[in-house]
């Protein structure tokens, strides 16, 4: 058995968390299929200083009874999921490099504030675990966690004690997660 | 961090009182501030840094703490004219020019009895984040 450790400080293992945007925007990721059968995530932000991730994958469930059983039925409904974390902000990524920049721009260029604000509609891919986490992998049998969504949830904090930008952020998304091997399909 | 100190010590008047640019050796009898009393003694500084947060990437940020300390040593049947000024001109220390980039910056000040000696400490802590 191993586990999956993502090597902090170990740019070949640790988790990353890439977002661009989808549709019209340049160079952007591809997306196949609604709901998304295949996300190629093309040039992508690399969202820097994770302090911490949780990925949040929340079946509903419709719960019933029925006279002829002791016992309540249930049947699995749809799943809220989401992926929130903490970041320390780093001006570049979080302002983007154009403090204008509309929802059309490439996904540098409007920085997470700007995706949030925006309201830009992203395609997001989670590094979970490299299969070989030593830095030698060939991204084979990795496992990525993609979607699509949008950016919620920035709420920076500083404080004396604490001189340091840091927020928290959530990407809510949009139909299922997907599951690969790599960030090209 | 001590010369900064040491730099405001030495530019203050202190009445019957003397600021040493030597550090507070020992040899076998005690202290230098023991020999010397009524002589103020500035130890070189003490560095320590613990993580505030950390990150995957390795881009998190730590506090780093710098503590300096002040020995000054008198008679203690009698307490010496001007001592309690001394000791608030010495706090002082802990806002001088060259400590403006530290977020906090705080001054204890102990006393302690030796034989018929009176040992008063300042103990300067000087903190500040550094991102990595």
């Amino acid at each position: 058995m191993a586990y999956a450790n993502p090597s902090p400080g170990n740019s070949n293992a640790q988790v990353l968390l890439y977002l661009n945007v989808i549709g019209s925007a340049a160079p952007s990721a591809v997306v196949t299929g609604d709901p998304a059968t295949a996300i190629a995530m093309g040039t992508t932000l690399n969202v820097p200083a994770l302090q911490d991730v949780t990925i949040n994958a929340a079946n509903d469930v419709f719960t019933w009874s029925q006279l002829d059983s002791s016992a309540k039925l249930s049947i699995a409904t749809t799943s809220t999921n989401s992926i929130s974390g903490n970041i320390v902000v780093d001006p570049t990524t979080f302002f983007g490099t154009s403090i204008t920049a509309a929802s059309t721009t490439a996904v540098a260029v409007q920085g997470l504030l700007g995706l949030s604000r925006n309201k830009t509609k992203i395609a997001f891919a989670l590094r979970f675990l490299d299969s070989v986490p030593d830095g030698t992998s060939t991204t084979t049998n990795d496992r990525w966690i993609k979607g699509l969504g949008y950016i919620t949830g920035l709420a920076p904090k500083v404080s004396a004690d604490q001189p340091v930008w840091v927020t928290p952020f959530t990407i809510t998304v949009t139909g299922e997660y997907l599951i690969a091997e790599t960030t090209a399909t | 961090m001590r010369s900064t100190i040491l730099t405001y010590l030495q530019a203050q008047t202190f009445t019957g009182f003397t600021v040493s640019d030597k550090l507070p050796w020992e040899d076998s009898v005690g202290p230098l501030y023991q020999h010397n009393k009524k002589t103020i003694y500035v130890d070189v500084s003490d560095t320590e840094q613990t993580s505030q947060v950390d990150t995957f990437d390795s881009r998190g940020f730590v506090d780093e703490v710098i503590t300096v300390r002040v020995y000054l040593m008198n008679d203690a049947k009698q307490l010496p004219t001007g001592y309690d000024s001394l000791v608030e001109v010495v706090k002082g220390a802990r806002t001088t020019t060259g400590t403006e980039m530290y977020q906090q910056r705080t001054v204890q000040v102990t006393r302690a009895y030796q034989g018929d000696n009176l040992l008063t400490t300042f103990v300067f802590k000087f903190k500040r984040t550094l991102t990595n």
